[in-house]
């Protein structure tokens, strides 16, 4: 085994195992920290996979962004301290959901044919073409600036609910 | 075995061969090496920081008397490292214990990972433990992890006091990297890269120099982010005993104090990378090993800034602190980020040759910016006394015309 199969083991071991604690902590502030390692150990897969950048999105948006938010709105949830609260209401249709949910995402995997082999060598410099691309009338401009729109959307409107009356 | 020319082996390691055991061994240990600069920098600088303030309050700061702690008392930091670790860890009753421990751990490794990527000299010396081509987006990926220590230590302390300061530091922090990487942005943009060390150098003007205003942006954003006072509200001892390590003791809390202060000097390094020209400076092309020098020298300046604005300047309150990042810092990173996007691009289209013609176009749209600027809060000021007086006294004001 090459030091870089060890090393995604590992990554991926961590990322699935966190997730699962997530599922099954007692306590929904520790949910919350086993989620950013499950994020930490997805990051650490997209570095393994010479992809620096996406590396760092997924710490700056899910870390330093999701992450914090749903801490935060832990932090200001009423007996969030209390050892043995339930982290759920109800758990049977919670349940149905979760697992209906669970069967869409494996028959899609399995579905879809998974290459065991790069099928594009990594591009010296992809980072300078993503940017390119982004800018490009050609590329992806229209969805970039429908984006960008949609984002100031939310921004007006979370600044419009959250103004003092 | 005793044939093996240890030299040789280890200089294959390092360009890139040999076996693999010994070229992670290398790695391992770049980094480790790294990581020693902030921590020993830092036992220095805790000390000169005191010793600064103390003279600018008219005080003494650490000495020596009756202690052997060295000539100016040079080895305070160090006797007080000892005795705070022979201090007991003491954990709130009904705290959460795991992320109690954690959080000062992560604060520290934080501190401490925003080192991987900063180039201490020019590429021939290897002071840099890697080069990623998403240097400076690193560092705030990296520093955007920092408000979750803060929100691990406040929440699980079960106090008030500690809920309150990290609310206080959340809130300042994810508002001001709005601003920071708002300002951050303009240097990748004029050298066309976000690796740190190609920021350095495409310097041959430096960014304080061509864009001034982008650089007090980032400074007093990064001042913000680094919770220096005026914007220490976090820990504001007058109002919340610590902030949100309020119950630490022991080792726990000096690992916040040496984190606070590794962020201080890191804050530094970057803000002389990105604005100061980082090691570039006279002879470092014959000697490329001053470079380590130039770049340690210009933080250290700014350091000093960051501690003149510690003992002189008072503490903002929080709603002040939030309100001047988002009715003055964003929105005038936002201008001059847009006005230095546009202001290079029609000059690359004039063809305006690199070098100081351009920084000179830069400066010129930063000192238009910065006077619009200024206008705007004159007037805001005036428009503001004029509406107090109204209010204040009615009788003193003329009754407007009938509407």
């Amino acid at each position: 085994m090459s030091l870089s199969v060890v090393l995604f083991l590992v990554f991926a071991v961590l990322a699935i195992g966190a997730a699962i604690r997530v599922v099954f902590c007692h306590r929904i502030f520790h949910g919350a920290m086993w989620l950013i390692v499950s994020f930490f150990g997805v990051a650490a897969i997209y570095m393994l996979l010479e992809s620096p950048f996406l590396a760092g999105i997924q710490l700056f948006i899910y870390i330093g962004g999701v992450a914090v938010l749903t801490v935060i709105a832990i932090m200001v949830t009423k007996r969030v301290m209390a050892p043995n609260q339930r982290t759920l209401n109800d758990p049977v249709s919670a349940g149905i959901v979760a697992l209906a949910l669970f069967g869409v995402m494996v028959w899609m995997i399995l579905s879809l044919p998974l290459p065991m082999a790069p099928t594009a060598p990594v591009i010296e410099g992809g980072l300078e073409l993503l940017g390119a691309a982004l800018v490009d009338p050609q590329g992806f401009l229209l969805p970039f600036e429908v984006v960008s729109v949609m984002m100031l959307v939310v921004l007006v409107a979370s600044l419009y609910l959250g103004r003092e009356r | 075995m005793a044939d093996v020319d240890v030299i040789a082996v280890l200089q294959e390691a390092i360009a890139g061969g040999g076996p693999l055991w010994l070229q992670v061994l290398l790695r391992v240990a770049g980094a480790f090496g790294m990581a020693l600069v902030p921590l020993v920098s830092v036992v220095f600088l805790i000390w000169e920081s005191r010793k600064v303030i103390a003279r600018m309050q008219d005080r003494l700061g650490p000495t020596n008397a009756g202690t052997p702690a060295g000539p100016w008392a040079i080895f305070q930091t160090v006797a007080d490292a000892i005795k705070i670790l022979t201090k007991e860890l003491i954990i709130p009753e009904g705290a959460d214990k795991v992320v109690f421990i954690i959080a000062p751990v992560l604060v520290v490794a934080v501190a401490i990972a925003m080192w991987a990527v900063i180039p201490l000299g020019p590429p021939e010396t290897g002071l840099q433990v890697v080069d990623l081509e998403i240097g400076a987006f690193y560092v705030v990926a990296i520093g955007s992890l920092a408000p979750f220590s803060m929100i691990m230590a406040g929440w699980s302390s079960r106090n008030k006091y500690a809920d309150v300061g990290a609310f206080r530091a959340v809130s300042q922090i994810i508002g001001y990297e709005i601003p920071q990487i708002m300002s951050l942005l303009v240097p990748v943009l004029l050298a066309g890269s976000m690796s740190l060390q190609e920021i350095v150098a495409s310097q041959d003007v430096a960014y304080a120099i061509s864009v001034p205003l982008v650089a007090l942006v980032y400074f007093l954003a990064m001042l913000a982010e680094v919770g220096k006072l005026p914007f220490e509200l976090a820990e504001a001892d007058s109002e919340l005993v610590a902030g949100y390590f309020t119950e630490y003791s022991g080792m726990m809390f000096g690992a916040f104090y040496l984190g606070e202060f590794i962020n201080a000097f890191t804050g530094s390094v970057v803000f002389s990378l990105l604005f100061l020209g980082g090691w570039r400076g006279p002879f470092v092309d014959v000697v490329p090993w001053l470079g380590p020098v130039y770049l340690l020298v210009k933080a250290f300046l700014v350091f000093n800034v960051m501690n003149l604005f510690w003992a002189s300047m008072p503490r903002l309150r929080i709603d002040q602190v939030l309100a001047f990042n988002w009715k003055a810092l964003v929105p005038m990173g936002l201008v001059v980020f847009l006005v230095v996007a546009l202001t290079d691009k029609l000059m690359w289209r004039a063809g305006v040759p690199e070098g100081w013609a351009r920084a000179a176009g830069l400066l010129l749209s930063n000192v238009v910016v910065g006077g619009a600027t200024a206008l705007l809060l004159v007037w805001y000021k005036r428009r503001l006394m004029r509406r107090r007086a109204a209010r204040f006294a009615p009788a003193a004001v003329p009754a407007k015309a009938e509407a």
